[in-house]
């Protein structure tokens, strides 16, 4: 369980997260959602512990995050962040093995081979394995850097996954398969899965829970059922629900 | 994952591990040193070097002149092309070079302010001063300039390569204020300094360069998967473990080391630490544990050469090797800005 407790960090005039208590639950898919600007990386970064909080406290298992070493934290939850750029000609192969460094691999054992190609094959990428990564399109990029992040968590039980919009450059067929890993990965293993997304449509479908954020603060946190609702599209997102929920 | 797991199950092709060009780089090292230590204005063939059947002029030209040049020049080329290497990894971008973005005139103009204003260092002492100058400049220099890059948000490549001009040009005037209140002596010695030159070399040099240079390659080597790491982007390490704030840390200590004692008694020599990071991952891609390693072989190489032909082209004299170096460099540098510019390889 990973638990925040009325954490604030000033931003400029404001407090981006705003004294906002959440829980990501193992076994559950958990999304963060709200309008442009209201904080939902931020509040993303502060739960990997990315981001220091001014007020308040993350804990991991009930153990401040900040007792943690990197490793420690890099063995337990793996985070896919927004434009993580990789400029050099690594090979993709190359970069998912990096998602392997904090277990003490380099990539090169049988092990971690195996690993790495079935973290390329669960997101439809296996056949990009020779290429040159900054030679691939965007939707590409995103799904090896998900196997990097995959392949880094692997084989732990219980462990956490934060994607920041991991769908933003996929199309729609890629975004569906990628969220249906997502509930996959917590049932199956367990996992506690946080994702910051803006289709609440896939939000509806795929997750569990949902944080709803305006401003910095959380005005709605629970089952999607009950948080995404046609008040929170009107009165949070600004829309005519029936924009979101069809006629 | 299960289903996955048995459907992979057949042979899985490891990550594929490039071949290590060290054991051919080391050969042709020692080929590239044997002949540079033969050709000169006294010719040593290399057989009559092996029987030790020399004369004792040849013996004195050899141990006295040739050897420690050709040494500098390996250790000098090697510390440059490292901490070439280390750079790029630090600002995630292929484009750094110790000459272009500054790091080395900051250095340069630490060394010339020690020589017009502190006066004569000579000697093991001296060395070590200036080298302790030049580190200081060229560690003030690399934070600046990490300083403003990161202003930008992102590392850009514009403002790594515009505030090296803006960091040039300051370290130039400021050098060009020492030349103009420097004697004959002193000023003979800028000169030198900032054409770059292998032409002091002795054998307290070195000694100096190599105690320096030699540490800072096996730092950086120790380092080397976590720098790969690095390439992805500070947080991204982080979140795998590496202590980013560390690691960056220990880069700019030991490329400004390596640069400072090679700036310190050789003067500016450019576009080494540029062009041979660029050939070997050209080869063998980007890998940092043998990028690094590889890096400093053929950086040894490739200045043993470039310093034999100075000594060779305008014989009886000798052009400083930095100028050659430029020479060829600096439309290597075009060429990869061309080559960014048609989109390929994602510089």
């Amino acid at each position: 369980m990973i638990s925040a407790h009325d954490i604030s960090r000033r931003l400029g005039d404001r407090n981006i997260p705003d004294r906002v208590s959440v829980e990501i639950a193992p076994g559950e898919v958990t999304a963060i959602i709200g309008p442009n600007g209201a904080g939902k990386s931020t509040l993303l970064k502060c739960l990997t512990g990315a981001t220091p909080v001014d007020r308040g406290e993350v804990r991991l298992d009930g153990r401040p995050l900040g007792e943690f070493t990197l490793r420690e934290l890099a063995c337990r939850r793996a985070v896919l962040s927004q434009g993580a750029a990789v400029t050099f000609p690594f090979l993709v192969t190359e970069v998912v093995a990096m998602g392997r460094a904090p277990h003490g691999g380099n990539g090169t054992s049988f092990a971690d081979a195996a690993i790495i190609r079935q973290a390329l094959e669960y997101v439809d990428a296996w056949h990009l394995c020779d290429r040159v990564f900054p030679t691939l399109s965007g939707g590409e990029r995103q799904r090896v850097q998900l196997a990097r992040v995959l392949a880094q968590v692997w084989e732990t039980q219980g462990a956490y996954l934060f994607l920041d919009e991991p769908t933003s450059e996929l199309d729609l067929k890629h975004q569906h398969q990628v969220l249906q890993l997502a509930r996959q990965l917590a049932i199956e293993q367990g996992m506690g899965v946080c994702v910051v997304m803006h289709d609440l449509n896939l939000v509806r479908r795929y997750a569990d829970r949902a944080i709803v954020l305006r401003a910095g603060a959380c005005v709605a946190a629970g089952l999607v059922a009950d948080t995404v609702t046609a008040e929170t599209v009107a009165e949070v997102f600004e829309v005519a629900p029936e924009l979101v929920f069809g006629g | 994952m299960t289903a996955s797991a048995q459907t992979s199950a057949s042979p899985h092709r490891p990550v594929v591990r490039r071949r290590s060009p060290l054991p051919l780089l080391i050969v042709l090292l020692a080929v590239a040193a044997a002949g540079a230590a033969s050709i000169g204005a006294v010719s040593i063939p290399f057989p009559d070097m092996l029987s030790g059947n020399l004369s004792d002029q040849q013996e004195a030209v050899l141990l006295g002149i040739r050897l420690p040049r050709v040494l500098l020049a390996v250790v000098v080329g090697a510390g440059l092309a490292v901490s070439g290497a280390a750079l790029q990894g630090l600002f995630r971008n292929p484009l750094a070079d110790p000459g272009l973005i500054g790091i080395a005139s900051g250095a340069a103009l630490a060394v010339a302010m020690v020589i017009v204003l502190a006066g004569p260092l000579t000697g093991l002492f001296g060395l070590y001063g200036l080298a302790v100058a030049a580190f200081c400049g060229g560690v003030g220099t690399c934070i600046l300039i990490f300083r403003i890059t990161r202003m930008s948000g992102a590392f850009s490549v514009t403002y790594m390569l515009l505030s090296g001009i803006a960091i040039n040009a300051i370290a130039m005037a400021g050098t060009g204020f020492m030349t103009y209140l420097s004697d004959d002596q002193q000023l003979r010695a800028l000169t030198f300094w900032t054409m770059g030159s292998l032409g002091g070399a002795l054998w307290p040099a070195v000694i100096v360069v190599a105690t320096v240079v030699v540490p800072a390659i096996l730092v950086l080597i120790r380092n080397a998967g976590e720098i790969n790491i690095l390439l992805l982007g500070e947080e991204e390490a982080r979140h795998l473990g590496v202590d980013s704030d560390r690691l960056k840390l220990i880069i700019v200590l030991c490329a400004a080391f390596s640069v400072g004692a090679a700036v310190a008694v050789s003067g500016i020599i450019g576009f080494v630490g540029l062009v041979v990071p660029h050939l070997v991952r050209l080869t063998i891609g980007p890998d940092h544990r043998l990028l690094i390693p590889a890096s400093a072989v053929l950086g040894g190489i490739l200045l043993v050469v470039a310093d034999t032909f100075a000594r060779i082209l305008v014989a009886p004299a000798e052009m400083p090797v930095g100028i050659l170096t430029s020479m060829i460099g600096g439309p290597f540098f075009l060429w990869l800005l061309f080559k960014q510019y048609s989109g390929r390889f994602g510089l």
